[in-house]
C-alpha cells in the first residue's frame, strides 16, 4: 500500500481515462497535472481495464498504447486498495437500495476498489465519468428517484447502510473529464488553435460527452457561459 | 432461477412466427429490466436472443437459410423452457447458448461488419443496464460487453441529460480550480 498521499492528488477511473483518450484529450489531463502539487493515481484494476485489456483489441489498442506510455513516463502511479475496505464498500453500496425485498446490486468490484483505494491512500479526489458511482456518492436520494422511474416500482432505501456508506466515503470529491478540459482551457491548452480557442474548447466538451462522460447538453452550455 | 423467464421464451417463439420485430425489441427492453433486478444470466441470454432475431429477421440476404435457423432457435427455446420448468438451470442456459450459436452461424454466411450482431447486442443491453442505473462495470460484467464500446454507445444517447446532474457547473469548477492551481 502506498503511503498516505496529500490533499492535491487524484485517483483516476477507467471511464475518464477512456473518455479523454478516445477524444484525443489525454494531453489536457497531463497539462492540468502539471498544475497539481501532488499526483495522478490509478488502481491495478484500472490499469487492466483501460490499458492491458484494450491493448489486445485492434479497435482500441491505440488509446491503450497512449495510456501505457503515460504510465511508463510516470504520469500515473499505482495505488492499491486492501481487500477489507473494498469488500466493505461493495457490501454497503449494494445494500442501500432494494426492490421487491431484494437488494439491488448496483456497484461492482472495480468501482468499490476505486473508492477503497481513495480512502485507504488518503486520496480525496476521484476523476470519474461513470454516472452511477458518482451519483451514489453525491446524491443517493436522486439516484433512488431515477431507479424508481426506470423500474416503475417502489425502491426502498436502507438508511443505516447509506449512513455507513456516507461515513466511509465522507470527504471524497468527484471530478469529471469535462472539468479537466475546462481547467485546461483556462490554462491555455487550446491556444494552439489560434483564434479558434473557444470553439476548440466547445468541440472538446462535446467530444468528451460523446465518448462517455456523463455531462448533459445543458451543463455544457452552462460551462461555456462560465468560461466566457 | 427465475421461472418467469419461460414467459419470454414463449413470446419470442410467437414473434418469430408472426414476424413481429417490434415485439422482439420490446422483449430485449423488458428482459434488460429483469436482468438489472435479478442479475440472472437467463434474462441476459433471452434479451440477446430477442435482439439478435430482431436484426437478422429483417435482413433479406439470409434468404433461404433463415427458416432453418429460426426452427433451430425455436427448438432450443423449447429445450430451455423444459429445463427451466424442471429447475435445471445449467441445462436451460446451455439451450439458450445453442440458440445464440445458431443465430451467430447465420451471420457468418454473409458477414458485413466487424462486430457481429451478438457483440452489438451485448453493447446495447449493457448500455440499457447502465442507463437504468447499474454501474458501468456491473453492466459490462453482466453482458460481457467491451467497456470502450459501452461508453462510446452511451455517450451518444441522452442518458446523461435525463439524469445525472447533481451539482451545478459553478460548484464543480470551484472544486476543480482548487485542485489545479
Amino acid at each position: 500500500m502506498v503511503a498516505k498521499e496529500a490533499a492535491n492528488s487524484i485517483l483516476c477511473d477507467a471511464s475518464s481515462l477512456i473518455s479523454l483518450t478516445d477524444a484525443g484529450l489525454l494531453g489536457a489531463l497531463i497539462m492540468a497535472r502539471q498544475r497539481m502539487r501532488d499526483g495522478l493515481f490509478i488502481t491495478p484494476a484500472v490499469e487492466n481495464e483501460a490499458i492491458n485489456r484494450p491493448m489486445q483489441s485492434r479497435e482500441y489498442s491505440f488509446s491503450a498504447v497512449r495510456l501505457k506510455r503515460a504510465l511508463l513516463e510516470g504520469i500515473f502511479r499505482i495505488a492499491r486498495a486492501p481487500e477489507a475496505t473494498t469488500g466493505q464498500i461493495l457490501e454497503l453500496s449494494n445494500s442501500i437500495f432494494s426492490v421487491r425485498g431484494r437488494p439491488l446490486r448496483l456497484v461492482h468490484d472495480g468501482e468499490a476498489e476505486m473508492l477503497a483505494a481513495a480512502i485507504d491512500n488518503g486520496i480525496p479526489n476521484i476523476l470519474m465519468d461513470e454516472r452511477t458511482t458518482r451519483t451514489l456518492l453525491e446524491a443517493p436520494n436522486e439516484l433512488r428517484g431515477h431507479l424508481t422511474d426506470e423500474f416503475r416500482t417502489s425502491v426502498s432505501i436502507d438508511n443505516a447502510a447509506l449512513a455507513q456508506f456516507r461515513g466511509l466515503t465522507a470527504g471524497l470529491t468527484i471530478v469529471r473529464s469535462a472539468e479537466v478540459v475546462a481547467i485546461a482551457y483556462e490554462k491555455n491548452y487550446f491556444k494552439k488553435f489560434k483564434g479558434l480557442e473557444k470553439k476548440a474548447f466547445e468541440a472538446a466538451l462535446y467530444a468528451i460527452k460523446f465518448n462517455g462522460c456523463s455531462i448533459g447538453f445543458e451543463e455544457i452550455n452552462e460551462m461555456l457561459r462560465e468560461e466566457r | 432461477m427465475a421461472k418467469n423467464v419461460v414467459v419470454f421464451f414463449e413470446r419470442i417463439k410467437k414473434h418469430i412466427e408472426t414476424r413481429d420485430i417490434q415485439g422482439l425489441k420490446d422483449i430485449t427492453t423488458e428482459c434488460s429490466l429483469e436482468l438489472a433486478l435479478a442479475q440472472e444470466k437467463s434474462f441476459f441470454y433471452t434479451a440477446l436472443i430477442a435482439y439478435a432475431l430482431s436484426k437478422v429477421m429483417t435482413k433479406p440476404r439470409y434468404g433461404r437459410h433463415a427458416p432453418v435457423v429460426l426452427r433451430k432457435v425455436g427448438k432450443s427455446l423449447d429445450a430451455a423452457s423444459a429445463a427451466a420448468q424442471a429447475g435445471r438451470t445449467a441445462e436451460m442456459e446451455k439451450a439458450l447458448e445453442n440458440a445464440l450459436l445458431a443465430i451467430s452461424e447465420l451471420e457468418q454466411i454473409d458477414r458485413r461488419f466487424i462486430h457481429d450482431v451478438l457483440e452489438k447486442g451485448r453493447t446495447k443491453i449493457a448500455a440499457l443496464l447502465y442507463a437504468e442505473g447499474l454501474s458501468l462495470e456491473t453492466a459490462v460484467s453482466l453482458t460481457g460487453a467491451q467497456r470502450y464500446e459501452v461508453l462510446n454507445y452511451s455517450g451518444k444517447t441522452m442518458m446523461a441529460d435525463r439524469f445525472g446532474k447533481t451539482l451545478s457547473v459553478r460548484e464543480r469548477m470551484k472544486k476543480a480550480r482548487s485542485l489545479f492551481k
